[in-house]
């Protein structure tokens, strides 16, 4: 047995959940946005925030606020230019440490809606 | 849970694409809510195992396919959720060599062999660097 389903969640996100606490990541974790069908998200209509802090190498707790905006900028992401927390405009996965709050923001030209599923998935090994 | 036919590709699994792998995750919650926990069985690969299973195309070495076991599977279930899935996933899904149409699930083989092929676009593909 493998990949308990406690490892991967997908929260339904949409205006009516803006910027509310969405979840903590306890592990390092991929956060992935993904619109509804009949969803027109254009470039910048969807970003998830990610916040938490970094400790650096000398000890100093530096706290981040980082807004990772999706659009459909689909090239290859994984390694090389890989999606790492602190990039943005990536249609992929964002990598996140363990202990970032994740809140989700949404946002569409006049009276559009855009609704969706964020993907967080847990991965194993040390935080 | 996932299940896997060889324990190698327990670790394969977090080499493939990431969009590939929420995908699968995304896949096996879907089978595990109707009472169907899958079993990979191929993740990544090298030409030498393409060639000996006589695999025409390069998406498993490219990190951008898993095969599901679809023998043990019911047949209306894997219909509904190949088109599910086909739909769902259209945009990121690879595209057909002959029909020039978006597929993410493509069902292969005959007897002990037939499984699914869950396949994203080559612009996802990873490959050796140079």
């Amino acid at each position: 047995m493998f990949f308990p389903f406690n490892n991967f969640r997908k929260i339904p996100v949409s205006t009516s959940t803006q910027d509310q606490l969405l979840f903590t990541t306890q592990s390092n974790s991929l956060v992935w946005f993904l619109p509804n069908s009949g969803n027109d998200c254009d470039d910048g209509d969807v970003g998830v925030y990610i916040e938490g802090h970094w400790i650096d190498s000398d000890g100093v707790v530096h706290r981040t606020y980082v807004y990772s905006e999706f659009n459909d900028l689909a090239v290859n992401p994984w390694r090389g230019n890989s999606p790492y927390f602190g990039q943005t405009y990536t249609w992929v996965p964002v990598f996140c440490p363990a202990g970032l709050n994740i809140r989700s923001h949404l946002s569409a030209a006049g009276s559009d809606t855009v609704s969706g599923d964020l993907f967080i998935l847990e991965l194993p090994g040390e935080p | 849970m996932i299940k896997f036919k060889k324990q190698s590709d327990k670790n394969k699994l977090y080499c493939v694409h990431p969009i590939l792998f929420m995908i699968v995750a995304d896949a096996s919650q879907w089978w595990h809510a109707r009472g169907h926990d899958f079993v990979i069985t191929e993740t990544i690969t090298n030409e030498e195992i393409d060639n000996k299973a006589g695999r025409v195309s390069a998406s498993h070495r490219e990190c951008r396919a898993v095969d599901v076991r679809a023998k043990d599977l019911p047949k209306d279930l894997l219909f509904r959720f190949s088109t599910l899935f086909n739909n769902k996933y259209k945009d990121h899904a690879a595209i057909g060599g002959k029909t020039l149409m978006p597929r993410l699930v493509l069902l292969h083989g005959e007897g002990e062999n037939y499984h699914m092929h869950i396949q994203i676009h080559n612009r996802y593909a990873i490959k050796e660097e140079e």
